[in-house]
């Protein structure tokens, strides 16, 4: 039986990376009875001293180990913190607990983000399921999770060359992480001052031809299912976060832009949007009937009003295209039966956008129904 | 303004075709964003069928044939079955798709767009959309083609599909075709061996029968089409494989019938099959046991077929027109001749005697060669004729078959001819058409010579032969072998046999063998004349035979100087044709011998002036009767001329001799001799093979009695 996580004196005596090992396995072992009871501020306070001592600071404090330089020991480390979370005898639900418990602390954000760029690249299953629950816990607006979001997309993914190639594959290997990813970093571009870059678009699309429904994975009922029971509780804030507004918003807003370079690319991504709408229709049972509130369309219409009144000298036709695309989105989003919320008031924001004659049919539908 | 203008263009459109109108205009400069019109148009108005094809062919026209096939799919489960404009499209599609399918199919080619289309689809529907394509099919052969492959591809269709798809077939198959029908074909080769095996498929006996009844027409079809196909030298499907089809499907049916004759048919030996149908046939005649003689009938006619059909295929033999069976010689086997104590030698049997030896191109039995393949089947195919034909019951059933009476003629003239029914033989031969081309003419009138010749018409078989002759096809066969020694060719003619009295030979239809054959027969009904010293025209006759036998020789060579010897007890012998035909060797040397020999007397007159005509009305001219020693150099001069001509080809002398000489030879045989013409025709024949089994003592005594 291993020793518990007090006796630090016996983790001392082991040099780098035993200690860290053990420290983990020991944090693993008191991982298992939180399934159980809840732990004290003091056990937690426990938890995070030997974590600090023994997982990030392990070897620096070793004098005969001074002439090695910091990055090379923390590049050490985050490869013993890979093969540890490789081990596929581990209970995935302990694994993402150990995860928490190793980055709670928010001054560790920087280290996670390197820990998940290694993930990304190798690429390390269990590591990405870890930092998508992890993602949801925290919440898709939260400091962190846009810290990270911020660190990978700055620090990785515009850094690398050939990054489709490299990351396509994520959404079928992960798709809880790739989908939380979209959307933290649909999230990151919000408005028409700040596109997203190219890299980020083409990304996006490789993603979706890779995996269509992939903007849907956090309202797949299978998947939510299987998530570890301690992700449950905050799952129930407001509706489902996913990437669809986002992307919708980057697609209808394009035109309005003064740079055609990236049309073709937006066009792409409009379609893969679309697409995956009708893919989710011929699934629709395997989704929750919830996934974008009205509240939210409301919201992504009255930012192409803005958009529009702001860009007056923007050309008829690109006004057109803006609102050509946003008909198509609303009657994909209507189609598969996504919409929550009061549909009148979509229809009442819609009344203050230009005349287009997509729209039109799809007010005139929407009335029927 | 732009915008203005362009939806002014378009506003006239409803909704559906304005939002089609708006992929259109996309779908070259800016595919992706004609696709989300697409899309678009589709996700608001999923019951327009319009917008769906349009979809659809977006995709297929693209070449996504995954995209394509969803669409496919959508298509025929929401579309198919409705009135209207639409169905006919879907329809027509779907026939297009499963057309290529067939050709995709029969090339082996990679898919198209469609088949690759059709691939996506889920099994389910594949399986709908070949039966509603096959089951709209506006012919029975294309009915019928598209259900095989919907069976090829989902063998477990058959046994819900397979029993209705039959009787459609079945029923609908031709029973009167001159040529072969395709669906026929397809029933055949196809749809029998790939239904009859499925035990779950349920079949009526009487349909089975009628499957049998079709399988015999299509057989007996495929018994001329093999002839024809080796004829072209273009055999695509080799023959034999159709017996394999065949038997393994007959198999099945047996099975079925719980029959005892169709077990393991393409694993047992031809010979084998045979006892065991003979036996059966014995066990089962008195019964009147309908079931049996119904299998029996079956088994024994698809057998009779095969064989005919491996005898048809052998006995072409890369030739024009296939072996001839041909009336040739028995050389007799005296008592001494015969090897002693032989142990297996009992009492000869009455079918040894009554059936002919046959015999077959070169071949010499005394040899010890093998039998020759082609008689065999001849005789195999003959033993199933046989039997069905001794039976009442089958062949009351055979006659029924249709079409087999124009597989049959060639054949039934042989067996008549076997049988030595030559007045039914001539009779069939005769009800034949008339053949236009050379190779087949020359064919008939062998074949008319050859059975007039078993009757004793001399006078008939000495014109046909001729005439066979004069159509004789330059080259008729790749392996002619041009200077083969003209004593192998044809000796096969004259077997020798203690038992048999009659001989009956493949001829293979080459050039020498006709012209070996030719001079055989006219040898021997000529030289009757020629030793009658009474006939009027003695000299020419022999002459014609000396002519003749010099093309067979050494071969009765004891002929040839008997003939000789008659010209030297002669007064006088006047032969015009001598400086044109006699030109071998031996035969010169005699005559040679005839002037230098003091106790003969004979006058010959051997000069070509004159002619045949004034020849017959004894105004010859003068020759050595009585001469001077002049005059004899002058026939020994002409003597030695001739050896000069020794060489020359016998094969271009003899054509010409028999082409030009045709009225002299007739003329030969026109005044026969009393005892022999008055005689009544059955007699002659008696006469005839008398002849036959006897040496030449015995035709000597025949012609001074």
């Amino acid at each position: 039986m291993s020793m518990s996580l007090e006796h630090r004196s016996s983790l001392r005596k082991l040099p780098f990376p035993a200690c860290t090992n053990e420290a983990l396995k020991r944090l693993q072992n008191q991982c298992l009875t939180f399934a159980h009871k809840q732990p004290s501020p003091k056990e937690i306070e426990v938890v995070l001293e030997v974590i600090n001592e023994f997982v990030f600071n392990a070897g620096s404090g070793k004098s005969d180990k001074r002439s090695t330089p910091q990055t090379i020991l923390e590049l050490q480390m985050l490869q013993v913190l890979l093969d540890y979370f490789k081990d596929p005898d581990i209970d995935p639900t302990v694994l993402c607990t150990v995860f928490v418990f190793l980055f709670m602390d928010p001054s560790k954000t920087e280290v996670m983000a390197k820990l998940v760029s290694l993930a990304m690249s190798i690429p390390t299953e269990s590591v990405l399921k870890c930092t998508g629950v992890w993602m949801v816990q925290q919440g898709f607006t939260s400091e962190r999770c846009m810290d990270l979001a911020h660190i990978l997309v700055d620090e990785y993914i515009l850094v690398i060359p050939d990054h489709v190639n490299t990351l396509k594959n994520l959404a079928r290997l992960c798709p809880i992480f790739t989908s939380n990813l979209m959307t933290a970093i649909t999230d990151m571009y919000p408005t028409l001052d700040k596109p997203p870059p190219k890299k980020i678009l083409e990304l996006f699309v490789a993603w979706m031809n890779v995996s269509s429904c992939i903007p849907f994975t956090a309202a797949n009922k299978a998947i939510n299912g299987s998530l570890p029971p301690s992700s449950a509780g905050s799952q129930s804030n407001s509706g489902t976060f996913t990437s669809l507004i986002g992307m919708a918003r980057w697609n209808i807003l394009a035109p309005l832009l003064d740079d055609p370079s990236n049309d073709a690319i937006y066009a792409r991504l409009q379609l893969a949007l679309l697409e995956s709408f009708i893919e989710v229709q011929s699934i629709r049972s395997e989704y929750k009937p919830d996934v974008v509130a009205v509240k939210k369309v409301v919201a992504l219409i009255q930012s192409l009003e803005m958009a529009m009144k702001s860009c007056e000298n923007v050309q008829p036709e690109a006004k057109q295209e803006s609102l050509d695309r946003l008909g198509q989105f609303l009657q994909a989003v209507s189609f598969s039966q996504c919409l929550s919320g009061r549909i009148a008031e979509i229809i009442t924001t819609l009344k203050k956008l230009p005349s287009n004659r997509l729209i039109q049919m799809y007010v005139v539908n929407l009335a029927k129904v | 303004m732009g915008v203005k203008t362009r939806e002014g263009d378009l506003s006239h459109l409803n909704d559906v075709d304005y939002l089609v109108s708006r992929s259109k205009e996309l779908r070259v400069k800016d595919p992706d964003r004609s696709k989300s019109w697409m899309l678009t148009a589709q996700m608001m108005f999923p019951k327009n069928f319009a917008i769906q094809y349009e979809a659809y062919q977006v995709e297929k026209t693209a070449g996504n044939a995954m995209e394509a096939g969803k669409f496919l799919k959508h298509l025929f489960e929401h579309f198919h079955g409705s009135d209207g404009p639409s169905e006919a499209v879907l329809l027509e599609e779907i026939h297009q798709l499963v057309t290529g399918l067939q050709n995709q199919e029969a090339t082996r080619d990679e898919p198209d767009i469609l088949g690759r289309i059709f691939e996506q689809l889920p099994t389910d529907t594949r399986k709908k959309i070949l039966l509603e394509s096959a089951s709209k099919a506006n012919d029975t052969l294309t009915y019928a083609k598209q259900f095989m492959l919907a069976f090829t591809r989902f063998p477990e269709l058959i046994p819900s599909y397979g029993s209705n798809f039959l009787s459609v077939v079945v029923s609908k198959c031709p029973t009167k075709s001159v040529s072969v029908d395709p669906l026929l074909e397809l029933l055949v080769k196809e749809a029998c061996p790939q239904l009859l095996g499925v035990t779950q498929l349920k079949i009526e006996v009487s349909m089975l029968d009628d499957i049998l009844y079709h399988t015999i027409d299509y057989l007996s079809h495929q018994v001329l089409a093999a002839r024809n196909q080796l004829k072209d030298g273009a055999s695509t499907n080799s023959p034999s494989d159709i017996w394999v089809i065949v038997f393994g499907f007959l198999e099945e049916i047996g099975q079925r019938m719980g029959w005892s004759l169709t077990e393991d048919l393409n694993e047992v030996l031809p010979e084998v099959l045979w006892q065991r149908v003979h036996s059966f046939s014995q066990q089962n005649v008195a019964k009147q046991d309908s079931e049996a003689q119904n299998q029996l009938f079956f088994l024994a006619t698809i057998l009779f077929l095969r064989s005919l059909s491996e005898f048809a295929t052998d006995s072409w033999e890369q030739t024009l027109e296939p072996a001839i069976l041909v009336e040739a010689f028995i050389a007799h086997q005296s008592e001494e001749t015969k090897p002693k104590n032989h142990p297996k030698r009992r009492r000869t049997t009455e079918d040894e005697r009554r059936f002919p030896l046959v015999t077959h191109g070169d071949r010499h039995l005394s040899n010890g060669e093998h039998p020759s393949v082609m008689v065999a089947s001849f005789l195999r195919a003959y033993r199933y004729y046989d039997l069905i034909h001794s039976e009442p019951g089958l062949n009351a059933m055979f006659q029924q078959l249709r079409g087999i009476t124009q597989t049959l003629a060639s054949f039934c003239v042989d067996v008549a001819q076997y049988q030595g029914r030559f007045r039914d033989a001539l009779s069939i031969l005769r009800s034949q058409p008339t053949p236009h081309i050379p190779a087949k003419i020359c064919r008939n009138h062998v074949k008319l010579a050859t059975i007039q010749f078993s009757l004793g018409e001399y006078h008939a078989t000495a014109d046909h032969l001729i005439e066979a002759v004069a159509n004789l096809p330059p080259v008729i066969s790749e392996n002619e072998k041009p200077n083969l020694p003209a004593i192998l060719i044809g000796s096969a003619l004259k077997q020798p046999s203690a038992v048999k009295t009659r001989h009956v030979h493949f001829l293979p239809f080459t050039r020498h063998h006709i012209l070996a054959y030719c001079a055989r027969i006219l040898i021997y009904i000529l030289k009757d004349r020629a030793l009658q010293p009474t006939s009027p025209n003695n000299d020419i006759t022999l002459g014609h035979v000396l002519v003749l036998l010099q093309y067979i020789f050494p071969e009765e060579k004891d002929l040839m100087l008997m003939m000789v010897h008659k010209i030297k007890q002669k007064d006088a012998f006047s032969y015009p044709l001598f400086s044109s035909y006699i030109v071998q060797i031996e035969l010169l040397e005699e005559f040679a011998h005839l002037l230098g020999d003091p106790t003969c007397k004979v006058a010959l007159d051997l000069s070509p002036s004159g002619g045949l005509q004034s020849g017959n009305q004894s105004q010859r001219r003068v020759g050595t009767r009585g001469a001077n020693r002049g005059e004899k150099e002058e026939v020994r001069t002409a003597i030695v001329k001739q050896v000069a001509k020794s060489q020359e080809p016998l094969d271009e002398l003899l054509i010409s001799f028999l082409e030009e000489n045709h009225d002299s030879i007739l003329e030969c045989l026109q005044f026969l001799s009393s005892p022999i013409q008055m005689e009544h025709m059955e007699q002659t024949r008696i006469v005839c093979q008398l002849i036959r089994d006897g040496s030449w003592v015995i035709v000597l005594g025949r012609s001074t009695l």
